[in-house]
């Protein structure tokens, strides 16, 4: 028996449905459903806010903006080729060729980027089911998730304002793809999200009474439950340190991390999609191939990890005993750990901050590496053409900041500072470090260079790990609060700062103790769980997690 | 509505405005369209009937569930949601439904709090 009445729109206490969208007076409705329909199913599977791009699948399929195409094939694209985000392939090129581009061609638009492999969303094969009889569609919406359709409504149906809609007229208009987002039964209408703007029905969404007889014969397009498989480069903000939400697994959603045992760094993976959420070593990050058996058995300290837009591959940074930090990645398709290089200033101490940034497609690699005598410098590895640096190489961006006490996984590409969507390399850098006063220092990154901006907290004895999470952002455009973790004292300190206000950094929790340092934090996708692995005082490395209920002790690891 | 009328379409907002006054103002128009606007004149097209071709279709509430039982949710909520319906959800889910994304009393601002 499906519920009565279902709106994703605001279900379960939160919101699952991304931001409404205008087609522009094109023909590209079916995209628009599409896309919202990847988009609200990865929010359900994987509680993330992700924005794929209209543009990537209609050209994807060989299509213009002038030309009409349907569910099936807008789907099929999806599974056989992911969905880029719009800084991959933005809409609104009213004629693009879609081909793929030169690495050394400068970003035009008129094709996606070069690391379109690693920034799609991908959907399992056979994700996808069709629809007719009305209570299967209504049991998908209830116990899945919302669905796409096509109709043919009357002409009137665009002058929609708020209530619920009856045609006044037999007369049709052209075909319109729509995602529905749920239906009630009491006042027997659907509710569906509209593609022209914010001004149609109310916000973009409008009611459909069950009496215009438009979506009960309609075919109804749908997602199955944890078949989309969301990219690092939607999830980057989410997470910094050793500790990665990949993609393997049952579920999609594996734990990846990285730590130091001895003088090498060991790969760990959490199984997610059993109960009983083992860890289990893969091993040491090594090259395989003894050609190549540059990097093993040289790590001072803990490594910083990303998952980069390169085919999602890991790759880490680590204070080596070369006397620079080292620059190694997994590649996905080879399945062998490669050196990148060295690089960063002479002596460096503790972790870096290390990100993969808006600036470029694909986006720079950006460090912040603290140097023995508390100097924090920005090193970048320039990613893209126009080489302003011979590719591959890491170069220093300048000093970030002072008596810093020790290196930390606290830099973050913020959505604070973007222009808009797509971002364009829009953003600011955020870097905050635990200081020699023992207080938290917050610096940013704008178009003017590295700036203070404040300080907080008290006897920080350890460097802090920093994400940009998704409270206080109620869509994928929203910006999420910032959200820190730092060891003090021997106990752990929980940080947040409300971003869409700009407000003040606020302490919401102390626990723990016996920990030396935080070396990851990540917001998960267990209904949005904050969860860190902190290395104790005697060496053991700890999960902690943070759901309703608090702060809650995990396994030694 | 006069009979006939439904057959035909409006011309003008302001014709539209009054069919739905006489229809008991089921909707609005919204007020950013005067009553002098014409509706526009779009050919009329049907619904393509492939417009899910290549897609599982799916006729049976039997065959729907089946396919369902080989892909249960693993969103918390909707596993939740389901086991209230009498289905088996085997999988993990780290924390409780009901607790989980709320945070503690003078912590984190609610994502969905936020207008």
């Amino acid at each position: 028996m499906s519920a009565p009445s279902v709106d994703w729109r605001n279900r379960f206490g939160r919101a699952w449905i991304t931001s409404v969208r205008d087609q522009d007076g094109t023909s590209n409705c079916w995209a628009f459903a599409a896309t919202a329909l990847v988009e609200a199913m990865v929010r359900i599977d994987h509680f993330l806010w992700s924005s794929r791009s209209e543009g990537d699948m209609v050209h994807g399929v060989g299509k213009q903006s002038w030309d009409f195409g349907n569910l099936g094939e807008a789907i099929t694209f999806v599974e056989e080729n992911g969905l880029a985000d719009p800084d991959c392939f933005p809409f609104g090129v009213a004629a693009a060729l879609y081909t793929a581009q030169e690495s050394n061609q400068s970003v035009t638009f008129l094709s996606p980027t070069p690391d379109r492999q690693g920034r799609t969303v991908r959907l399992a094969a056979g994700a996808s089911v069709s629809l007719t009889d009305p209570a299967l569609k209504k049991q998908h919406l209830d116990q899945v998730g919302p669905m796409a359709t096509m109709i043919t409504p009357p002409v009137d149906f665009g002058f929609l304002g708020s209530q619920v809609y009856m045609p006044t007229t037999t007369v049709l208009g052209p075909a319109h793809a729509l995602l529905v987002v749920g239906y009630d039964d009491p006042g027997r209408y659907w509710i569906v999200k509209n593609s022209i703007g914010t001004g149609w029905g109310v916000q973009g969404f409008g009611k459909i009474s069950y009496d215009a007889n438009l979506l009960e014969p309609a075919g109804f397009a749908g997602l199955l439950p944890g078949t989309t498989n969301p990219d690092p480069w939607c999830r980057r903000r989410m997470r910094n340190g050793a500790l990665i939400q990949g993609s393997n697994g049952a579920a999609r959603n594996n734990f990846e991390l990285f730590v130091r045992r001895g003088m090498n760094i060991e790969h760990w993976y959490r199984e997610n999609s059993t109960a009983a959420f083992t860890w289990n070593l893969v091993g040491n990050v090594r090259s395989a191939d003894p050609w190549r058996d540059t990097f093993h058995d040289d790590a001072l300290d803990g490594a910083a990890a990303v998952q980069s837009s390169f085919n999602r591959n890991y790759e880490l940074v680590y204070r080596t005993t070369f006397g620079q930090m080292r620059h190694v990645f997994f590649n996905q398709t080879s399945g062998w750990w490669e050196d990148g290089t060295l690089f960063g200033p002479g002596n460096p101490i503790g972790i870096a901050g290390f990100v993969q940034s808006n600036r470029g497609a694909p986006g720079d690699f950006e460090a912040v590496v603290v140097d023995s005598s508390g100097i924090a410098h920005h090193w970048t590895k320039h990613n893209s053409f126009p080489w302003t640096m011979a590719p591959g190489t890491w170069y220093d961006r300048g000093v970030v900041a002072s008596n810093v006490a020790s290196g930390g996984p606290g830099l973050v590409q913020s959505k604070l500072g973007r222009t808009g969507v797509p971002e364009n390399g829009t953003g600011e850098l955020h870097y905050v470090c635990a200081q020699t006063d023992g207080r938290l220092h917050h610096y940013r990154l704008d178009a003017s260079g590295w700036t203070y901006l404040t300080s907080f907290g008290a006897g920080a004895d350890s460097a802090p790990c920093l994400i940009e999470g998704t409270y206080g952002a109620h869509d994928e455009i929203g910006v999420g609060d910032f959200e820190l973790c730092v060891a003090v004292g021997g106990t752990i300190e929980h940080w947040w700062r409300y971003n869409a206000g700009l407000g003040p950094w606020t302490r919401s929790a102390v626990f723990g103790a016996g920990v030396r340092r935080v070396i990851a934090l990540i917001q998960s996708t267990f209904a949005t769980d904050l969860e860190i692995i902190v290395e104790n005082q005697n060496g053991t490395y700890q999960h902690w997690w943070r759901d309703g209920g608090g702060w809650h002790p995990g396994p030694n690891i | 509505m006069e009979d006939g009328e439904l057959a035909t379409r409006p011309a003008t907002i302001g014709e539209l405005r009054q069919r739905l006054r006489s229809m008991g103002e089921p909707w609005t128009v919204p007020a950013r369209f005067s009553d002098d606007d014409p509706l526009p004149d779009l050919p009329p097209q049907l619904v393509d009937p492939g417009h899910v071709k290549g897609l599982r279709a799916v006729n049976t509430r039997e065959e729907f569930e089946a396919i369902l039982r080989e892909a249960p949710p693993v969103n918390p909520f909707l596993a939740a949601r389901w086991r209230e319906l009498g289905a088996a959800v085997p999988g993990a889910a780290e924390g409780t439904p009901e607790g989980a994304g709320t945070p503690a009393p003078g912590q984190d601002v609610p994502e969905w709090g936020v207008g």
